[in-house]
């Protein structure tokens, strides 16, 4: 930003180079993580190997859990939650307060139920401080793993938190430093990097990166050091000046709704009912049940559902546990809408990205992705500028170990959530011992003296292997298999198994390619001409799915066109290969580009009516028409000049020759001047 | 003489600072910026409107607390005359720590929003 002072941008810089140098190896572990963890659901669906469809909380889930809690005493009956695992089956967690030994805070205590959402069996019950124990209530080791290394890096409560979230703060001050020291943010939007491997070229790269995804890094920072802090710090501190330090009336005041006490015995009433109502009311899914004071006249259901379409945050509906009578949806935070509630809903949004399903969650993927290029490319500039010093050299070396060894110690820890599944290991002690493993493997060859290069070559060869495997153990262990997958449409399974072979064949040619970077002006304009027909390219086949789907056609009164799914597919593939293929000629700044580029055309497209793109088309026609005239109308002129011209010189020609001094004598032909004139003059005629 | 003390202080602050300037500044910007943070967002529940659902003093602190961190800091790193910097950054901590310490002993604020 212009405004800033020498010594204010210099100050802000050393802010943004030292936090993002001291902390940037966390910041990669914990953005990578995240960026993982986007896809827990579906990770955790593919790892689980469950043979039943993953069916939201309906139909028939009063049965299985009223015999359950009528043979349960009635201390337990306060708080009762109920969801579902990756497999599919209940869970349901009736629970009372009590002070937890091991942390002095109160927790949630009671037994836990896992019970078969088809025949209605209890399949487990465990008794204690569940939420201590992801083995009772969890499917799948691998998701609670990678979700637990994302939001507390595996360090004990409340430290992980508080790490976390200051490297969430970090993030933020590193987005806004770097929004400030930039000059000429939107004029560098779309300036492609200078080629090479000169320091200048690395720092175009690293800019480039930082400013498609500042935004993201902001918004990213923000929820997450919210997340981070809410719980550990802010919370308490809240209660204690507003609440006296009651934290439960805090809860309450935020989150329950409103109640007059009433503890007449009274029948539950009908869930199933209830959860019809609510799926009535809104069409998204049911993601968790609340229960508070089972079998008491002032029970309260509380459904949590799915955002419905055009929406950002999940729908709380509360019934009456007596009657079963609606009592209207809630918002997240307090009794009655606010601009706070408001806000407060769209945090969860922005940092998980799970409100338009897949689609949302694989923007978010990709913008997790960028984000770890530009805290990797950060970190070696700031490294490069000082590759003279020893320490930093070492620095270097530790950022590559890290930037392959971490995704190479999560496929580690993927390898052993499977093996332990097929040697009846428990997979909650061998993910993190393979996540270990996997890491003191690439410290160790971190530690062998060989070119930094050559290291990065086995290390990417490594991924490629890991990647590869990982389908083929997930098999092995017992896991669906394709078309059982695809028979019972689950979609997770077949999807990342593919991402897994697709990523290992990518990283496998990368690791087989020799080293190269172009040089000179006309690589860079090869590389910027490569972005511009990647981004076409998508634009066009984008353009293509909103033109024919039958939806939108429907929506906007067209000719209804039938489209085949398997098209639909290709298109949709046909989108992400020019991006896939930037990637291939390892153009990892032209790919940031093409995704930020095809994420706003695509907008623009899709919010684009066909009248307006009639209209457009029509102006864009008349354009090129005037256009074309205008050409035709030149070219005329200058060929007539062009006439002109040669006719004048012709004739200057002749003229100079019929002027010519008499004084030389020289041999001639036979021929008159006269005839010369005119042969000349013939010949600039024809 | 009348103001003679405070004058006297902030003489004395300025030198101190201005001796100082890298010392000054990683202090304010560290420790210094935290502490005002955490006061400012522990007696926010006593001047922030509570909006009509009455939670809005409980939910936008807990919400703006990375913000206003970063706000505090980035002020911190930009503020070109320090001793100003030390002066804003201390009357707000001031301030607003004395409020959240009465509210804390109970004297002001109710105990619900």
């Amino acid at each position: 930003m212009k405004f800033l002072s020498q010594s204010q941008l210099k100050r802000l810089t050393a802010v943004h180079g030292w936090s993002g140098t001291i902390l940037g190896i966390l910041l990669y572990a914990v953005v990578l993580t995240g960026t993982v963890a986007v896809f827990g659901h579906e990770i955790a669906t593919w790892s689980a190997g469950g043979h039943r469809v993953h069916a939201p909380l309906s139909g028939d889930v009063d049965g299985k859990v009223r015999p359950v809690l009528d043979s349960l005493t009635k201390g337990y009956l306060g708080e009762i939650s109920i969801w579902d695992d990756a497999q599919g089956n209940l869970v349901m967690f009736p629970h009372a307060h009590a002070r937890n030994p091991d942390t002095g805070q109160m927790d949630e205590y009671g037994p836990i139920f896992r019970i078969d959402n088809q025949t209605g069996d209890v399949l487990s019950r465990h008794d204690g401080f569940a939420y201590d124990r992801p083995d009772w209530y969890s499917a799948s080791a691998l998701e609670e793993f990678l979700v637990d290394l994302h939001a507390q890096l595996y360090i004990p409560q409340p430290w992980g938190l508080i790490v976390t979230g200051i490297l969430g703060l970090c993030m933020m001050v590193a987005a806004l430093s770097g929004l400030m020291m930039h000059r000429h943010m939107i004029r560098d939007l779309f300036v492609a990097a200078r080629p090479g491997e000169r320091l200048i070229s690395a720092r175009d790269r690293h800019i480039l990166a930082g400013t498609w995804s500042l935004v993201f890094a902001f918004l990213l920072g923000f929820t997450g050091s919210f997340y981070s802090f809410a719980g550990t710090v802010t919370f308490p501190l809240l209660a204690q000046v507003a609440f006296g330090g009651d934290q439960e009336a805090l809860i309450e005041t935020l989150y329950e709704p409103k109640v007059a006490e009433n503890a007449t015995p009274t029948p539950f009433a009908d869930l199933d009912a209830i959860l019809a109502k609510a799926i009535d009311h809104t069409p998204g899914g049911v993601v968790l049940i609340d229960i508070a004071r089972y079998g008491r006249a002032d029970a309260r259901v509380s459904i949590w559902q799915l955002p419905p379409d055009r929406g950002l945050g999940y729908v709380h509906n509360v019934f009456d546990g007596a009657t079963g009578r609606f009592l209207g949806s809630r918002p997240i935070v307090g009794n009655t809408p606010s601009t706070g509630s408001d806000i407060y809903s769209l945090v969860a949004p922005l940092h998980f990205g799970h409100f338009a399903g897949v689609l949302s969650k694989s923007v978010w993927v990709g913008l997790g992705a960028a984000m770890c290029y530009v805290i990797l490319s950060g970190m070696r500039l700031w490294v490069r500028r000082r590759e003279g010093e020893r320490l930093w050299r070492g620095f270097g070396r530790a950022v590559t170990v890290t930037s392959y060894g971490l995704p190479f110690a999560m496929l580690a820890a993927g390898h052993g959530f499977f093996l332990a599944g097929a040697q009846s290991g428990d997979p909650f002690l061998w993910t993190p011992v393979g996540f270990l493993i996997g890491t003191t493997l690439c410290i160790a060859l971190g530690l062998v003296p060989i070119e930094t290069d050559r290291l990065s070559r086995v290390f990417r060869g490594l991924l490629a292997v890991g990647c590869a495997a990982l389908p083929m153990l997930r098999l092995y262990a017992d896991g669906m298999g394709w078309l059982d997958a695809a028979a019972e449409g689950q979609g997770a399974v077949l999807s990342l198994d593919l991402t897994f072979l697709t990523l290992a064949g990518l990283l496998a040619l990368w690791t087989l390619r020799a080293p190269r970077w172009p040089t000179g002006g006309g690589a860079r304009r090869m590389t910027l001409l490569a972005t511009i027909a990647a981004v076409i390219a998508s634009t066009a086949v984008l353009a293509l799915l909103a033109a024919t789907d039958p939806k939108r056609r429907r929506a906007f009164k067209l000719t209804p066109r039938p489209r085949d799914p398997w098209t639909a597919r290709a298109m949709a593939a046909g989108v992400v290969l020019p991006g896939i293929l930037l990637l291939a000629a390892d153009n990892g700044a032209a790919f940031i580009v093409w995704m930020g580029a095809v994420t706003v055309t695509g907008w623009v497209v899709a919010a684009m009516t066909p009248q307006r793109a009639t209209a457009l088309y029509q102006g864009a026609t008349n354009i090129t028409q005037t256009l074309r005239t205008w050409r035709d109308r030149k070219t005329e002129t200058a060929q007539r000049l062009a006439e002109l011209e040669h006719r004048v010189a012709a004739l200057e020609a002749a003229l100079a020759a019929a002027s010519k001094p008499k004084t030389i004598r020289k041999p001639r032909p036979k021929r008159s001047l006269s005839r010369d004139v005119a042969d000349t003059a013939a010949a600039a005629d024809v | 003489m009348v103001g003679g003390f405070p004058l006297k202080a902030a003489t004395v602050l300025r030198d101190t600072v201005e001796c100082n300037p890298t010392v000054s500044r990683w202090l304010l910007a560290g420790p210094g910026a935290l502490t005002a943070a955490v006061t400012i967002i522990a007696a926010m529940p006593l001047w922030w409107p509570p909006g009509t659902a009455g939670v809005d003093n409980i939910v936008y602190p807990l919400l703006l607390t990375p913000l206003i961190w970063s706000v505090v800091f980035i002020y911190t790193c930009l503020e070109e005359n320090l001793t100003r910097g030390v002066l804003v950054i201390g009357s707000a901590t001031i301030v607003q720590g004395f409020a959240a310490g009465l509210a804390l002993l109970g004297v002001i604020g109710g105990h619900a929003p």
